[in-house]
């Protein structure tokens, strides 16, 4: 049997499958669980699926994060219905933006932020590409873009709180025995 | 024990600090106060009405702008509604109603606000050039 840290990124061994499934399904389960939440607006959402984006970006590379940030959005898409409809284009969009951005970040400056500032990041790309999707799409009105500020404010915000949640994932799974450090120290 | 549960502090503060890189800190920080500052000037610089529109009845009385200080005397069925625009503000300081709500609803300066005396069927709305925050008025 080989060890986890070892598996190389071109194939995907069994255990990295199952751990994508995990992710994965975790997503979903936190995506359903959000749907039911009471938020003020019903286009505001906390994002917590992002947690499992951000744990697989950190724990296990971009091209880890990028299936689980894709199949999430069509496997949740499928489960409330929302399956080629305008809703399904902006989630599929916004975490396109997101995981882009978070990788990059990740790539770029590993030193610089932490997983709550790549969280962050990952907020903003995902809400300010759904502002734009939205302007150029639907509303083109030019009172949208001034919503801008108020959707910086709150990604910061909830990036924050997905990135603290991720951070104790990755705790966890680390005390768990999912050596997720060597992983980042490879690159 | 002890020393295995010292070595990752257990008080969440303190372990929230050690993970905040001074790179996360910056970030939140420029952010926070960029939108925060963007929304407190959005909301003043857009808000501000610029002139008001007073209807009489069903008719419109007439469109003042709130830079000039005047007192405008608008006819109803009970009687003149005083109303006085000063310093980019418009309230009704007089009104033969009997509850003179309207004279207690204070001044009004922002766009899409209004004043209304139902009883001698005078209302007031504050609008600017760039829209009155109202899609319509229906009567």
């Amino acid at each position: 049997m080989r060890s986890p840290g070892r598996e190389t990124r071109s194939s995907w061994s069994t255990y990295a499958i199952s751990r994508l499934s995990l992710l994965v399904a975790v997503g979903i389960a936190l995506y359903v669980v959000e749907g039911y939440l009471p938020r003020p607006v019903p286009w505001i959402r906390l994002g917590l699926s992002n947690v499992v984006t951000l744990v697989a970006l950190v724990g296990f590379g971009f091209g880890e994060a990028f299936a689980v940030g894709f199949l999430r959005v069509l496997l949740g898409a499928l489960i409330s219905g929302s399956l080629f409809s305008p809703a399904f284009l902006f989630s599929l969009v916004g975490a396109g933006a997101s995981v882009s951005l978070m990788g990059l970040t990740h790539l770029r400056w590993k030193r610089v932020f932490s997983p709550i500032g790549i969280s962050i990041f990952g907020a903003l790309g995902h809400n300010i590409t759904q502002l734009t999707l939205a302007y150029l799409l639907f509303v083109r009105k030019f009172e949208l873009l001034l919503m801008a500020p108020f959707v910086i404010f709150l990604s910061v915000i909830m990036g924050s709180v997905v990135g603290v949640a991720g951070v104790l994932l990755l705790d966890g799974m680390e005390r768990a025995g999912l050596r997720h450090r060597e992983h980042l120290a490879s690159g | 024990m002890i020393l295995v549960h010292s070595r990752r502090s257990r008080d969440p503060r303190g372990r929230l600090r050690s993970l905040l890189t001074p790179g996360d800190v910056a970030l939140i920080i420029v952010l926070l106060l960029a939108s925060g500052g963007s929304i407190v000037v959005l909301r003043a610089a857009l808000a501000a009405g610029e002139y008001c529109v007073i209807f009489a009845g069903d008719e419109e009385f007439g469109r003042f702008p709130l830079s000039k200080d005047r007192t405008v005397h608008v006819p109803g069925p009970l009687g003149t509604t005083d109303v006085v625009i000063r310093q980019g503000s418009v309230r009704v300081v007089d009104s033969p109603c009997p509850h003179r709500v309207c004279v207690s609803m204070g001044e009004k300066r922002r766009s899409g606000e209004t004043v209304a005396c139902v009883p001698n069927r005078v209302l007031v709305l504050v609008c600017s050039r760039r829209g009155s925050g109202v899609d319509a008025i229906t009567r």
